[in-house]
């Protein structure tokens, strides 16, 4: 195996596939990247087992193929600070890899290498090939958006049970609609995708999905490839090809959860209503943040009470003619909810005390929210 | 066999089994006698552990020469008359059994003088007695014990080494010397002296004999009262506490005591001060009136029973916990954590914070970036996050560790149960009811228990025969996964099936305090950990976690220079 490169676009694939990199491997083979060329195309893979990425690069002479698993961070940092504008990669024939750029030279042990493509290394987690059609197309930017939208309502505790860690998928129609909830809000949103009409669920790591976000933006494609493959599910932008693992565990029926429509109806301007938030939110407690919102003739009032430091009451003038209704929320979730909106009107609905607020913040996004009641008072 | 009435001296072997169990046990009771005598200084003389030989002696007013034979009878004794002294006992002993056990289970001899009185002595060897003869030793009484359970093959067998004897022998002039410190005590074995407390001791120092040095001076002194009843006690800080409870000494009365309720009560009041599982280093006395506490329940006098139990147990668990909540290692010992940023900078000139952190954290370059290894500045001063564990500042006169999961426990347990004081609880409800599988006992367990725990804020409901919906959590506990919250409160509505709503609503507080803490190894931004700190700098006492570990360690300047040897 022997090829030369660009740094920069080296380096950038490997950053690409570093999320994948374990960084406690529980077997060294899950800390190397398989670094592979062939027909002047190079392929970089990492694989955890939650998450899979291969890139693949273009920009590449070959002189001879073959493939070498070798250490991933320090493969990584090597390309970071190698001082080069190319860069010669070769295998030694003690089976070192053997970097030269300019007056730098690195050679890196490698776990196992091959002349010969086709087989993998051995023990490493097999990474699918995307074939066929995918199970949806969906707009990049669409795709992006949608994960914004529920990404911050799941949960960072670890149940073994639900399944809330995660952004459910689920495909159907040829629309695709994400949810995110940690058991106390929810985030829905359903988008029209551009083709593909597959019955299709699975709830997906965020991990995953943060790599997307991240590294998705880069790719000159406009449009993003979901495949759905049983336990995993494959994305296609571009060059890069990511997968992650679906997560077990029950996720909530939202249908059941989102309410229909509420008694009490208001719009608000996000902006204004987001500030009035924040005015209140710095006289609640620091651990459990309440505020309380009234709804009058023509106004909604926003107050906090932090005993011992002092309240706030705010007032927005809304358009709202319904009869006198008051509820309290954590206003950290009503604000998570305004700043994922898309729009600069939102509309609020309410039902009873003790039932969910429903935020409409955009064209099929709606956010649930769950009320705090107080005990013993 | 035919039945006989036994002859005098196995008697008092067989009673002996009872009073005289090991060496200590001698030492015990004659150095009871020696400060019942109104000794000023006594002198304890062992040799292997006590098992060889034991003598004791003491500058008391000796007994006369003419009672020297009456002290060796059974059930002879100066210090109680009649049935009434018995229910007013002021002595340490009363049931005069000693002597004469002892002396049937060695060869003892008794020297004694009365001052400006002819000495005395008489030696009985195994329950023998020989005649009394004139002796000439100093004033005061001298007794020696020697070869114990020489004839007793049986009883010897169950002697451990003589280490172990040793340190029970030790144990008992100890404790002696902390209920006396009006007294002079010596230790002394194989002619080494190895514990000695001067005559003119007042308590610290006499705790500084027993303690040490270290332990004796961090205590702190607790007091308290109930109509007749009087508590004082000296407790040492939580890293002097044991696992078992060697360095606990009570005395009722003046008598060392060691009873399994009491100690209960007194671990009911270090909780929260003292790790879970641990004893403390405590020193305390009880004074009850004599005829309200039967101290004769067993030959050994080391078990008591209260008329009013719980009268005694309430002052020892409301002084403990008012006074530890004061104690200076219980509430910051060096200012307010929210000591303002200027004060920490204008101590930490620029330089001396900024280089050692530079420098650890290019070592450890390769280790996950997002570990953030890096100083923090922020309103609540410079903290350096290490292993996302302990926080790490300086502070006036030191620097300050901080355990980020302790700390957010003990944050949690505090601002909870003041929320349910001021009937302030609020709870979130959940979108979808949180469904636990139980069995049918374990649902009806709880459900009996339903008012207790919505008062916490968590609801529950019955949802079929063996399902338990749970449709609220406490809004404050962000992290509560509600599942494992209610496999908690079985737990603990199983263990405490009998307690009483309120000893349920505490120990429930106290799971989810620690469920609903950031772990150790959890990443928290500077926002989270900014309001950690701030949230601590609120509480009433922060010096250990609700389990009683320790949430901030103290380095001095002192502490940091020894362990450079600049010291």
């Amino acid at each position: 195996m022997k090829f030369l490169i660009d740094r920069i676009a080296f380096r950038d694939a490997l950053q690409r596939v570093e999320m994948a990199i374990d960084r406690k491997p529980s077997r060294p083979v899950l800390g190397g990247v398989i670094v592979e060329v062939q027909n002047d195309r190079l392929v970089v893979v990492a694989s955890d087992l939650d998450i899979s990425v291969r890139y693949t690069l273009n920009q590449v002479q070959v002189d001879s193929p073959g493939w070498a698993l070798v250490p991933g961070r320090e493969l990584v940092d090597v390309f970071k600070d190698i001082e080069a504008d190319t860069v010669t990669v070769s295998l030694s024939e003690q089976k070192q890899f053997e970097i030269v750029g300019g007056e730098d030279h690195c050679s890196l042990v490698t776990m196992e290498s091959s002349a010969s493509i086709g087989e993998g290394p051995e023990g490493f987690p097999a990474v699918p090939t995307l074939e066929g059609d995918p199970s949806i197309t969906i707009a990049k930017d669409t795709f992006m958006q949608m994960i914004g939208s529920t990404r911050f309502a799941t949960s960072r505790v670890h149940d073994t049970r639900f399944a809330t860690e995660g952004v459910l998928f689920e495909a159907e129609n040829g629309e695709l609609t994400m949810v995110g909830t940690d058991g106390r809000r929810l985030a829905w949103i359903r988008r029209q995708a551009e083709s593909g009409n597959d019955k299709q669920r699975s709830v997906l790591l965020p991990k995953m999905l943060d790599q997307i976000v991240r590294f998705g933006q880069d790719e000159e494609t406009e449009t993003i490839e979901v495949f759905f493959l049983g336990n995993r599910v494959g994305f296609r932008i571009g060059n890069l090809e990511s997968f992650g693992r679906v997560l077990e565990g029950e996720f909530p029926n939202y249908d059941n959860v989102i309410p229909k429509s509420g008694k009490h109806i208001i719009r608000a301007h996000r902006e204004s209503m987001s500030r009035k938030l924040k005015l209140a939110s710095h006289l609640t407690a620091d651990a459990a943040q309440v505020v309380r919102i009234e709804l009058k003739t023509d106004a909604m009032q926003i107050s906090a009470e932090h005993e011992g430091r002092g309240r706030a009451d705010s007032t927005i003038e809304v358009d709202y003619t319904g009869s006198e209704f008051s509820a309290s929320f954590n206003p950290s979730y009503l604000l998570d909810g305004l700043k994922a909106a898309h729009a600069e009107q939102v509309e609020l609905q309410m039902g009873e005390a003790t039932r969910p607020a429903k935020f409409v913040l955009g064209d099929n996004f709606e956010y649930v929210v769950m009320p705090l009641s107080n005990h013993g008072s | 066999m035919s039945i006989q009435k036994l002859d005098s001296v196995l008697v008092d072997q067989i009673a002996a089994g009872e009073v005289v169990e090991r060496p200590a046990s001698v030492v015990k009771e004659l150095v009871e006698n020696s400060i019942d005598a109104g000794a000023e200084r006594i002198v304890v003389m062992l040799e292997e552990g006590g098992l060889r030989r034991i003598e004791v002696r003491d500058d008391g007013p000796g007994i006369p020469s003419d009672e020297l034979e009456l002290a060796l009878t059974s059930h002879a004794t100066s210090k109680v008359r009649s049935q009434k002294d018995l229910e007013s006992v002021g002595t340490l002993g009363f049931r005069g059994e000693a002597l004469a056990s002892i002396s049937s289970v060695s060869r003892m001899e008794i020297h004694s003088c009365r001052s400006g009185e002819e000495g005395a002595s008489i030696k009985i060897r195994f329950g023998k007695r020989s005649p009394i003869q004139a002796s000439a030793c100093a004033p005061g009484t001298r007794l020696i014990v020697e070869d114990l359970f020489a004839e007793l093959p049986a009883r010897l067998k169950f002697m451990k080494r003589t280490s172990t004897e040793l340190s029970h022998c030790r144990a008992w002039v100890e404790r002696l010397a902390l209920a006396h410190p009006g007294i002079g005590f010596r230790c002394d074995h194989n002619g080494k002296t190895i514990f000695e407390a001067l005559a003119e001791d007042d308590l610290p120092s006499r705790c500084s004999s027993v303690y040490g040095k270290g332990v004796a001076s961090a205590m702190v002194s607790l007091e308290g009262e109930a109509p007749g009843f009087k508590l004082e006690a000296r407790i040492g800080p939580p890293e002097s506490a044991r696992r078992n409870a060697s360095r606990v000494h009570i005395f009722l009365n003046g008598r060392w005591v060691r009873d399994a309720r009491l100690l209960r009560a007194v671990r009911e009041g270090v909780r929260e001060f003292v790790p879970v599982g641990h004893y403390p280093s405590l020193l305390l006395f009880l004074v009850v009136p004599p005829e309200r506490v039967d101290v004769n329940v067993h030959p050994q006098k080391t078990e008591v029973r209260f008329r009013d139990e719980r009268l005694v147990f309430s002052m020892i668990l409301k002084t403990f916990q008012r006074g530890l909540c004061d104690a200076p290692w219980a509430t910051r010992q060096v200012g307010s954590i929210g000591v303002s940023s200027n004060s920490i900078s204008s101590l930490s000139s620029e330089e001396n914070w900024q280089r050692p952190l530079s420098k650890p954290a290019s070592v450890v370059s390769d280790a996950p970036p997002e570990l953030p290894v890096t100083p923090v500045e922020s309103s609540v001063g410079n903290f350096l996050s290490v292993s996302r564990t302990f926080l790490v500042r300086e502070v006036p006169g030191g620097m300050e560790i901080i355990d980020q999961h302790a700390l957010h426990e003990r944050v949690n347990l505090e601002e909870l149960r003041k929320e349910i004081q001021n009937g302030q609880v609020v709870s979130q409800k959940l979108l979808v009811p949180s469904l636990v599988d139980v069995e049918k006992t374990e649902l009806d367990l709880l459900l009996a228990r339903k008012e207790v725990f919505s008062k916490l804020g968590v609801e529950i409901e019955a949802f079929g025969e063996a399902t338990l919906a749970v449709n609220a959590v406490p809004a404050r506990i962000a992290r509560l996964v509600p599942e494992k919250l209610v496999m908690d409160l079985l737990e603990i509505a199983a263990e405490f099936r009998k307690a009483t709503p309120d000893t349920l609503q505490e120990e429930s507080l106290h799971r989810m305090a620690c469920r609903g803490a950031v772990m150790a190894g959890d990443y928290l931004d500077q926002t989270a950990l900014e309001d950690l700190l701030r949230r601590g700098a609120n509480l009433p006492q922060d010096r250990t976690c609700a389990h009683g570990r320790p949430v901030r360690v103290f380095l001095s300047n002192e502490d940091l220079e020894k362990a450079f040897h600049r010291r």
